[in-house]
């Protein structure tokens, strides 16, 4: 993984930022910093010895891509999850005790094997100590290859005392599992590498960045890249080929707007493991097997790269470039280059799958990759659980195709030195937003009418683009709004959303959030 | 899927504690799935003893596992009535059970805090054996638990929901098929003899059969009501192979049968069944090592493994046929789901639910699942465990199928024998 510093004046520190004592951190750190050393202290009676913390991320345009190696706008929020850790000392049997401020977690303790070995996760079970074990895993994984001569065969990790305060709403699409899940690597390399070993932002994105899979959820890097990643007042430009690689940037200085993004929680709870074999597991098969469709149909062979190890869209887009237009490389990222092949790709998925507008059943997926219905279903659907009728192909592939070609239009205009009017960056940013969200709707079927209708609220007062984020199918949305009008925004969404929803007990300021763009990852030292 | 993050795991109480006859630090069965499963939920169990045979095993375990609570034994007795103990974990050879178990259930008598028994399937050599131990114990008055852990596979438990959500329609027929592992025509030179001898009470039909067949009443919901059984012995004598598989030109005999052919019918909709079960080596070469074939009037449901034992292994299940919930009449197309867990670890995993499952009745932990207090067996319930019932039913049905090949005749399945009341009262 690679963060670059192309794109920004600031000088971006490489490793994950280590404070000494809550004192010195950012303002806007300190309180959930401070909550969770004090409820750490009320569980166990005595004080931590670090707080580690991730924060959650909005993806501002580029949805459902990044499994296929495309391009993506997010930025971390203020919103973190933060793991206050005591390490106990290696005199006692290694175990873990996980305590959650949030009721709906209750206390869970295990203990890590004697050998050394790898600790197993059973995907079957939802369970929040999962999530827990995803990043002690890839953080064990890491140790020993990280520090080969001390963590040899046999030596197992610290125990450690853990307390969790999750500011990010669990499924709400704000990725707090990977938030979670980069507190808690964080946490297992500190509590075992020591204060003095600077843990590098490259690596820890690395290695987290499939984590979930352990979970049973097929995702891509964005989430993990965007929490670990994070710069104040940056947005991220991730990249995933050719190699996974986030790149801040700040938004475009308007004359006289500032601009803002308002994220509004449509309350609809969307959690993508429990779903995940008819949406999020069923999306990554069918577009794997999309790409192999069009692969077969032009004749091209693709490189077993992406989650399921069958070729992605993007891999068929070089393949077929490199076939018929004589490209020797794939495509590099160049924007204008980018723009072009994106587009021939909606022509040949517009040729090749047109005519099966109302999906594919098993049989005429087996007959489109040329194999039978037996090597299909061993080859694309036993990765993941999923269930399903029909696989739409002609509809995911040309939301992929299209939404990539979104993300380069939208990084065109953040890099844009200057605008006629401001309403033109609004306008044409809100545009592409909008074009997002109805593509989402309409062509990848993860939204759902609570997401609509806030949409349609919040662009009726003042927004000038508003679309879902994260994996949809509820969860968050993301509005563009200049900083004059998000009050205004904001009320309208009181008054017309939430004010006819049982708010559970919640307040207004827990389900919208005004954020700029946040710190990534960082760890609070120095407490013990 | 099955929701945990609010069942909590660490109780207000003491953890349960347990004694364990048969866990060894370097060898055996409980080394590699109980002792993972219970590390996983040190929360609410807790080893407080060791028996083996010698105590110096006992002390060389307990000091390579650090259970640094645990106290060593070497003697049943003493072992027995240990008062610092709530749960007994029994997992040694089937052939030793009976006269341990006994002998548990003697010393026992006054020790007030041995409430439950956990014992590896089976629970005895034979069918006389096993209802001996389930008097035993009846007697005895305590809570029993039998690692029949294929009912709690979770690829078992989703074909079971199909099933029992009506998304295969009726069940029209089966088919299954099937590996023993061992009683093929080689064998290797460290295996216990024990498991080539028919009177051990361990071989094909106990354990690859026994395992399976409890998984297909527990999926369907049906015991069975009349059965065929055929059981050969056409490899007295088997090759020894070494740790690299390679013949050491050396034979061994064998008593043990190595092919079973099964077929019967299902009590609820007279469901024939064809099962048949190969010993072991060669492995099929066209063929998964293990299939389990459910037809239906709507749809067909079908659970493939590589290795022949359903109850331990890594499964992918097919399933074609109706939509999972109510609503079938918005779409005329069929319902495909392949559900294979690539992380799975099914050895461990498996067991680990059933600890769950004691720990969920004991602490009362999960409200969902309660189970009434006194429940004497599982049957074809979701939650909770099997018992020494399940067991025994599993017993009758096996000891039907021996009566059969010997008398050459289809028999119709007897009632269990089983006490109404069950075990508990």
């Amino acid at each position: 993984m690679i963060l670059s510093n192309e794109l920004t004046k600031h000088q971006l520190a490489m490793s994950v930022p280590s404070f000494h004592g809550a004192e010195v951190l950012p303002v806007k750190l300190q309180k959930q910093v401070n909550d969770v050393i004090g409820e750490f202290k009320t569980a166990y009676g005595h004080g931590p010895d670090f707080v580690t913390r991730s924060p959650g991320r909005v993806n501002l345009i580029g949805d459902h891509i990044d499994y296929v190696d495309f391009s993506v706008l997010p930025m971390a929020i203020d919103n973190a999850v933060a793991c206050a850790v005591r390490v106990l000392p290696n005199t006692e049997i290694p175990s873990v005790t996980l305590i959650n401020s949030d009721p709906r977690f209750a206390q869970r303790r295990f203990d890590l094997p004697l050998d050394g070995s790898d600790i197993s996760i059973d995907p079957s079970v939802s369970d929040w100590s999962n999530y827990f074990k995803c990043g002690l895993l890839v953080a064990q994984q890491y140790l020993k290859m990280r520090f080969a001569d001390e963590f040899t065969p046999g030596r197992t990790l610290s125990g450690i005392e853990v307390f969790v305060n999750g500011k990010v709403f669990t499924g709400g699409g704000l990725s707090s599992s990977a938030a979670f899940i980069c507190a808690v690597a964080l946490a297992v390399i500190r509590a075992n590498a020591g204060p003095k070993f600077e843990v590098p932002k490259q690596e820890l994105t690395q290695i987290t960045a499939k984590a979930e899979h352990y979970v049973g959820v097929n995702n891509g890097g964005m989430d993990q890249a965007a929490s670990v990643c994070g710069e104040i007042d940056h947005a991220l430009y991730v990249e995933f080929k050719p190699e996974l690689k986030a790149t801040p940037f700040m938004f475009p200085k308007l004359k006289n707007a500032e601009v803002q993004f308002i994220i509004a929680n449509t309350m609809v709870l969307s959690n993508k493991v429990e779903t995940a074999p008819t949406n999020y597991n069923l999306r990554v098969v069918e577009v794997t097997v999309a790409a192999n469709v069009l692969a077969t149909k032009y004749g091209v062979v693709l490189e077993r790269v992406g989650n399921l190890e069958k070729g992605t869209l993007r891999e068929f887009m070089d393949a077929y470039h490199a076939r018929y237009h004589g490209a020797t490389e794939a495509w590099s990222g160049d924007i204008e280059e980018g723009i072009s092949r994106l587009t021939k790709m909606l022509q040949l998925v517009e040729d090749t799958m047109s005519g099966y507008s109302s999906g594919y059943t098993v049989q005429q997926a087996s007959e489109a990759v040329g194999t039978s219905m037996q090597e299909f279903a061993r080859d694309y659907l036993t990765d993941f659980p999923v269930r399903f009728q029909v696989l739409k192909l002609y509809q995911r592939t040309k939301h992929v195709y299209s939404e990539a070609l979104r993300v380069l239009e939208a990084l065109k205009l953040m890099l844009r030195k200057s605008f006629a009017a401001d309403a033109e960056f609004f306008d044409s940013f809100g545009q592409l937003m909008n074009a997002s969200q109805k593509s989402c709707d309409e062509l990848y079927e993860c939204s759902c009418p609570e997401t609509d209708e806030i949409c349609k609220i919040a662009r009726a007062n003042g927004a000038y683009g508003s679309r879902l984020t994260g994996a949809g199918w509820g969860g968050c949305t993301v509005h563009l709004v200049p900083r004059s009008k998000v009050n205004e925004v904001t009320q309208a969404l009181v008054e017309q959303y939430y004010a006819k929803r049982d708010m559970n007990g919640q307040t207004f300021d827990d389900v919208i959030l005004v954020s700029r763009p946040a710190l990534g990852s960082c760890i609070v030292d120095g407490l013990g | 899927m099955n929701k945990r993050s609010s069942v909590s795991t660490v109780p207000g109480t003491s953890p349960l504690r347990v004694g364990f006859i048969g866990l060894s630090a370097n060898k055996g069965w409980a080394i590699k799935s109980h002792y993972p499963a219970l590390l996983q939920v040190s929360s609410q169990f807790q080893i407080t003893a060791v028996l083996d045979v010698d105590l110096e095993a006992s002390k060389a375990t307990i000091e390579k596992l650090k259970l640094v609570r645990a106290k060593p034994f070497e003697d049943v007795k003493q072992f027995a009535q240990y008062e610092n103990v709530d749960l007994i974990v029994v997992s040694i050879n089937v052939p030793n059970f009976y006269k341990v178990v006994a002998d548990l259930f003697k010393y026992s008598q006054g020790n007030a805090s041995f409430r439950y028994l956990f014992a590896e399937w089976s629970i005895g050599r034979n069918l006389q054996e096993a209802q001996e131990v389930y008097r035993l114990a009846s007697l005895r008055g305590i809570r029993t638990i039998v690692s029949l852990q294929g009912r709690k596979s979770p690829y078992v438990l989703r074909a079971k929901e199909l099933v029992s959500q009506g998304c295969i329609g009726e069940i029209n027929s089966i088919e299954i098929a099937a590996i023993g592992g061992f009683y093929g025509y080689e064998r290797p030179y460290k295996s216990p003899d024990y498991l080539y001898d028919a009177e051990s009470g361990v071989n094909l039909v106990s354990q690859a059969f026994g395992h399976t067949i409890d998984i297909l009443q527990y999926i369907t919901g049906s015991y069975f009501s009349e059965v065929n059984g055929m059981i050969f012995n056409n490899i007295p004598k088997q090759r020894l192979i070494d740790e690299r598989n390679k013949s050491m030109d050396q034979e061994k005999p064998k008593s043990a049968p190595d092919h079973l052919l099964f077929q019967g019918t299902l009590e609820t909709g007279n469901v024939p069944v064809s099962c048949s079960f190969k010993g072991g080596t060669p492995v099929k070469k066209f063929t998964k090592n293990l299939v389990i074939d459910i037809h239906g009037t709507k749809g067909d449901l079908k659970l493939e493994g590589d290795a022949g034992f359903a109850e331990m292994s890594n499964l992918v299940l097919y399933f074609c046929g109706q939509k999972p919930d109510e609503d079938h009449s918005t779409s005329s197309a069929e319902t495909m789901e392949v559900y294979h867990l690539r992380n799975y670890n099914s050895i461990v995993g498996n067991i680990l639910r059933i600890y769950e499952a004691i720990a969920d009745h004991h602490f009362k932990a999960n409200p969902s699942r309660k189970l009434p207090d006194d429940f004497s067996k599982q049957g074809f319930e979701f939650g909770g465990f099997p018992t020494f019932t399940d067991a025994l039913v599993v017993h009758n049905l096996i000891d039907v199928v021996l009566r059969s090949h010997y008398q050459k005749a289809t028999l119709p399945v007897p009632k269990p024998p089983i006490d109404d009341d069950g075990p508990d009262t």
